[in-house]
């Protein structure tokens, strides 16, 4: 009987899952050293794979600080508190346009101090448009009236003055 | 005994909401997740930001955790989620590799040779058979690759990875199997895989 054969790849998976297998396979010269190429090839992946992971005490800390950096709820990040800015500034702009507005259409419908002036201004411009009324329909123009006069007085003494001589 | 100080400590993270108490599991696993996270992404820096992720997911889903798993356990399933969804992009992680990897590796190599007191030549040469080892790794469908990394680089038994990768251990030894078959087919000449004789 020769124990000689080759390894299948579940007799190697079996080998390198438990050591039972690991004894079964010992009767086998060529089959315990392919297995032992195996366990060292895996022993070379986990060196190479230790070796690049061994990093120094720096590396450990920096990350333990990350991650409880991260951990730790924040009170406000960055973002949040552009955010809570550019609310604060929408909300104040809001506020201004409407109190500027009511005070705008105030001026427009405004009823208290100015209305007394308005109504002065309106009861002068009623006089004024009486007084120029009053002149348009006088057939002398107020600033002739002295004039007007003048020359009623002279054409009534002048026909006085011929009513006399036809007498 | 650890494990139920873990849980222990957990729950009360979970029940009294405190980062502070989270700190204790980070340290502990910290390490061990990067590690995990490195072999899937196989980029430093990414690791880095999704181990990052892997503890913030974890403290948000703490509640959820009920035990049925060990803690690391529990936090490597977390990570090979992030590992998963990060690998859609996997185009960008490529350019990354490509230009990080050589500079990377050089550097590795000639560390592990100063460690072992070998010639650069040879530990250069054991340097690019194992850069073929993780290329293949890297090409191998992404549940293989985990359950591969996982039995490989961190050990875990098959029942572990099955609760790590939320799968029947069947399934796990499968992946294993189709794992190991295409590393093999692959590696024969370079590494001396699969080279014993056919049974006669």
């Amino acid at each position: 009987m020769d124990s000689v054969h080759r390894l299948n790849e579940a007799e190697i998976a079996e080998a390198l899952a438990g050591k039972a297998a690991e004894e079964r396979v010992a009767d086998c010269q060529h089959c315990a050293a392919e297995f032992a190429a195996w366990k060292d090839l895996g022993g070379s992946l986990r060196q190479d794979l230790e070796s690049r992971a061994d990093r120094p005490a720096y590396f450990w800390t920096r990350q333990q600080a990350r991650i409880r950096g991260r951990l730790v709820p924040r009170a406000a990040s960055p973002r949040w508190a552009a955010a809570a800015i550019c609310a604060l500034i929408l909300l104040a702009a809001g506020l201004i346009q409407r109190g500027v507005t009511p005070k705008m259409e105030m001026a427009r419908t405004a009823p208290a101090v100015p209305t007394v002036q308005v109504a002065q201004a309106e009861s002068d411009d009623d006089a004024l448009l009486e007084d120029i009324q009053a002149s348009l329909e006088r057939e002398v123009p107020a600033p002739l009236a002295p004039a007007a006069v003048l020359v009623e007085e002279m054409a009534s003494a002048s026909k006085q003055g011929k009513q006399v001589k036809e007498n | 005994m650890e494990n139920t100080l873990e849980m222990a400590t957990l729950g009360r993270a979970a029940a009294e909401s405190t980062p502070l108490d989270f700190d204790l599991l980070v340290r502990q696993h910290q390490q061990r997740i990067y590690r995990v996270l490195l072999g899937l992404v196989r980029d430093p820096d990414l690791a880095d930001n999704l181990t990052q992720d892997c503890f913030v997911r974890a403290y948000q889903k703490r509640a959820s955790f009920r035990g049925e798993s060990s803690v690391s356990t529990w936090l490597i399933s977390i990570a090979i989620n992030l590992a998963r969804d990060q690998g859609r992009n996997r185009r960008a992680g490529f350019w990354r590799r490509l230009f990080a990897a050589p500079a990377e590796e050089t550097e590795a190599a000639l560390a592990t040779a100063a460690d072992l007191g070998a010639s650069p030549e040879r530990s250069l040469m054991a340097r690019q058979e194992l850069g073929r080892v993780w290329e293949i790794v890297d090409d191998l469908p992404a549940r293989q690759r985990e359950v591969f990394l996982l039995r490989f680089a961190e050990e875990l038994p098959l029942e572990k990875i099955a609760l790590a990768l939320r799968m029947e251990t069947g399934t796990v030894k499968a992946h294993l199997f189709r794992a190991v078959g295409t590393v093999r087919k692959r590696m024969r000449k370079p590494y001396g895989l699969g080279t014993s004789t056919e049974r006669s």
